[in-house]
């Protein structure tokens, strides 16, 4: 390599390592750009929402139901804020069944992610205030990596915000039926009531993990009032 | 800093005098206490009763009396000898030894003094030690601040209670001279800002290898405890003899919360979880009471003695009267105590009524000092996060003088492990017509704790993120082969506590229950149990993964009405729960520290 391209060469380094030394810089010591990045970077990170999911169906009435994806049902349920999986429905689909079940005859039988169930805030809640998940599961793997995610769009599509519990190791009991809850408080969050919740389960694990006696709670700041319609 | 370096520079030197051996008298014929009938060692001593907070302690009230024999190596000396009686708090010390033989850093923490000499902690045999050897005599006092560092309040440094042990030293007046430092002779003086520790100068420091110097280690000489009397009453009620007084909690404005406006007699039934239910469903708003925990607007209206039962009663007040209140009571020891065992036996109100419903109270029985007159915590190089009766806007200070440890007993759920919690209640939905809308089927985890209250246990260490193991979220402490899950919310979290699940009918019976803090220097145990013969071991903390506070306290029993927002994940909210239609009663009839 003659001399000068390799001067220019080590220039272009130099200066881009000195662009992007200042861009980590700026990024780590102003906190307002500090704060963006890393609400940018929450934002990019948030999982891929299965693409199996509930189908709504929103009737002129205003009333919406929703058809939940197989291994959750396959009737059209209306919106309860309490929300019960036993998978224990005898559905010809049983890849996604097992008879090794916590409770009743079967059990979810999940490889790396289930459906993801959908809701829509208002026909939930009155003043959303949390969203809780939680299940009884079962994994030979000691790191089964398993997840729960919960995601808030606008009915666009756009992400308000998401959240995730994930199952420790330290804490995991290995073949043995345990109970995993994530409860998400909402707190300050802007919840429309025209914005749909997502929540599904997903694990790193090669191995299938068995899920049973799923529940999904809405929490509202009060009684539920479900006659009530909202905007 | 300059003194610190100094200090350590001077112990390093001294520590590292050589160790020839050396040819030495003894010590021998010791006698504590009377010498017609020397008494069995250890000897009881106790913590006077009816001594208010800020009395100095002196016991016992004509000192105890030490005689010891001094001879010389050859018996033919002919030399009088300088002699001191040491005396120091074995149970709740440091090792008086760090690392590499130096003093232990925090030994001069340690509860110690000496009999008064005629110079300093030294007095001078009158004559030349006899052949035979020479019998000398002195009395021995424990007393509050024996290195007199607070005049001002020397009931900050009352004696430790527990186990005391006794240094007899005696050295030839040829070898005393300059040879031992002023901070020895006189354990009220510092060596560059600290103090020497005596027991680690002249058994393992530069004392240990004095020309001619005789030490002897007595241990277990004296146990001192204290015994709260309840019979003497309590203070504010005419009774200025009395070990224990009204305890008046600090209510926190924030702690309001919004109650169904039923007065219903809990306990005896006549409230369900139906009617929870019902009544935190179909309450209108506007019928809700605004509800701000309270406490008795004079002295001993909710406490007194009970000559029958010989306990002190403690008493919430009914809302017979018509007044809707949730009123906190409780008593508390007068004196503080800086470490013991502090153990209650008390048959406090029940919590849970057939079935299992919450009468919403929490009973504790917990140690707290806040009062700066007797000094601040150990300084925190992290931090600590204001608590309490700290004013500091800062948002994390040095130093604090908040401390606190709690048993408290509520209906709630273990925060461990973390992947299980919070349990999952289903939302109410207000349909009339379909009581399954609203009649909660509580999860299976909280009804497989039927019956069963949890027993909270918390270090409030004020965040301080010193402590090597220091963690948040759940993380596993060892007492030998049994691990403890300690729960902290988040790194400013100013608490860490640890949950187990325990009987109602059991700990609240009517025999009564045993709660044991075991407050030491590096850690903390929970107790429980029937008797003190068969406590059980429910929580457990060392200075590993929190600060423990060195600072006095005084122990408290309580039964209050806490806002279930600080107990997430409790199966009942507060607000829930009816005012009560009886009164709730709780009787304590022990209280040791020792």
């Amino acid at each position: 390599m003659k001399n000068s391209r390799r001067i220019a060469l080590m220039f272009t380094l130099t200066s881009t390592g000195l662009i992007l030394l200042a861009a980590a810089v700026l990024v780590l010591m102003v906190p307002s750009i500090k704060q963006s990045a890393r609400a940018e970077w929450h934002a990019f990170t948030c999982p891929a929402v299965p693409e199996s999911r509930t189908q709504l169906k929103e009737y002129v009435s205003g009333i919406t139901s929703y058809a939940d994806p197989i291994p959750f049902g396959t009737a059209e349920n209306s919106g309860s804020p309490n929300l019960h999986f036993d998978f224990d429905l005898d559905l010809s689909m049983a890849v996604y069944q097992t008879v090794d079940a916590f409770d009743g005859p079967k059990a979810f039988n999940m490889m790396r992610s289930s459906p993801a169930i959908v809701r829509v805030v208002g026909d939930v809640s009155d003043s959303l205030r949390s969203v809780s998940v939680g299940f009884w599961m079962k994994s030979t793997d000691p790191s089964p990596g398993v997840r729960i995610v919960i995601r808030i769009e606008r009915p666009d599509g756009a992400l308000v915000e998401w959240n995730e519990k994930r199952l420790l190791d330290p804490e995991h009991r290995t073949s043995e039926w345990e109970r995993f809850n994530f409860e998400w408080l909402l707190r300050e969050l802007p919840v429309d009531s025209n914005d749909r919740v997502i929540v599904f389960i997903s694990s790193k694990s090669s191995e299938p993990i068995l899920i049973d006696e799923m529940d999904i709670v809405f929490r509202s700041a009060k009684p539920f009032n479900q006659g009530v319609p909202h905007a | 800093m300059r003194d610190l370096l100094s200090f350590f520079v001077l112990l390093i030197l001294l520590g590292g005098c050589s160790r020839a051996p050396v040819n030495v008298g003894t010590i021998d014929a010791v006698v504590i206490g009377s010498d017609v009938r020397p008494p069995q060692l250890p000897i009881e001593l106790r913590i006077p009763n009816g001594l208010s907070a800020g009395s100095p302690v002196s016991v016992p009230d004509a000192g105890l009396p030490v005689t010891f024999t001094i001879s010389s190596a050859n018996g033919q000396d002919a030399e009088r000898y300088r002699y001191a009686v040491y005396y120091r708090n074995e149970s709740y010390k440091f090792d008086e030894s760090g690392p590499n033989g130096q003093q232990h850093p925090l030994a001069e923490e340690n509860f110690y003094g000496c009999a008064n000499g005629d110079d300093g902690a030294f007095s001078i045999t009158s004559s030349p030690i006899a052949k035979e050897g020479s019998s000398v005599s002195t009395t021995l006092f424990l007393h509050s601040d024996p290195r007199e560092e607070m005049p001002e309040a020397s009931w900050g440094r009352d004696p430790r209670v527990g186990l005391y042990s006794m240094l007899l030293v005696a050295i030839p007046e040829s070898a005393f001279g300059g040879a031992i430092p002023e901070a020895v002779r006189d354990v009220r003086k510092k060596e560059a800002g600290h103090f020497v520790e005596p027991y680690w100068f002249w058994l393992h420091g530069p004392g240990a290898d004095l020309q001619g110097a005789i030490v002897k280690k007595i241990p277990d000489v004296f146990v001192l405890r204290s015994v709260a009397d309840p019979a003497r009453g309590i203070a504010q009620c005419g009774n200025t003899s009395a070990d224990l007084e009204q305890f008046f909690n600090h209510i926190d404005p924030a702690s309001r919360f919004n109650n169904i406006p039923v007065v219903a007699d809990v306990l005896g039934n006549g409230f369900t979880p139906r009617d929870h239910d019902s009544a935190m469903c179909f309450t209108p708003t506007e019928k809700w009471a605004s509800t701000l925990p309270s406490i008795a607007d004079e002295p001993c209206k909710t406490v007194r003695y009970d000559s029958v039962q010989h306990a002190l009663e403690i008493r919430n007040p009914s809302c017979a009267d018509g007044l809707l209140r949730k009123e906190n009571v409780g008593i508390s020891t007068r004196k503080r105590y800086t470490y013991g065992r502090f153990r209650v036996h008390a048959r406090l109100s029940p919590l849970l009524n057939d079935s299992d419903l919450w009468n919403g109270l929490t009973n504790a029985i917990w140690l707290i000092g806040s009062d700066e007159r007797t000094g601040q915590r150990r300084a925190c190089a992290g931090g600590f996060r204001p608590y309490g009766s700290d004013t500091s806007s800062e948002y994390r200070v040095p130093y604090s003088g908040y401390a606190e440890i709690d048993f408290e007993i509520m209906k709630g759920m273990p925060l461990c492990p973390e992947r299980s919690f919070p349990p999952i209640y289903p939302q109410q939905v207000t349909d009339r017509n379909d009581p399954r809308s609203w009649l909660r089927v509580l999860p299976l985890e909280v009804q497989q704790q039927r019956g069963k209250v949890a027993v909270a246990c918390t270090n409030w260490d004020l965040a301080c993120p010193d402590p090597p193991a220091f963690a948040i979220g759940c993380s596993d402490v060892s007492m030998g082969a049994r691990n403890f899950s300690a729960h902290r919310w988040d790194r400013d979290y100013r608490a860490v506590t640890e949950k187990s699940m325990e009987l109602d009918d059991e700990l609240f019976g009517p025999e009564g229950y045993w709660f044991e803090i075991d407050w030491r220097p590096e850690e903390i145990i929970w107790r429980i149990g029937p008797s003190l013969e068969k406590l059980r071991v429910v929580g457990y903390m060392n200075s590993t993964m929190t600060s423990i506070p060195n600072v006095p306290m005084q122990l408290v029993v309580t039964q209050e009405f806490h806002n279930t927002d600080w107990w997430p994940g409790s199966p009942y909210a507060q607000g829930g729960i009816p005012f009560p239609q009886k009164e709730l009663l709780g009787r304590v009839f022990e209280v040791r520290i020792e």
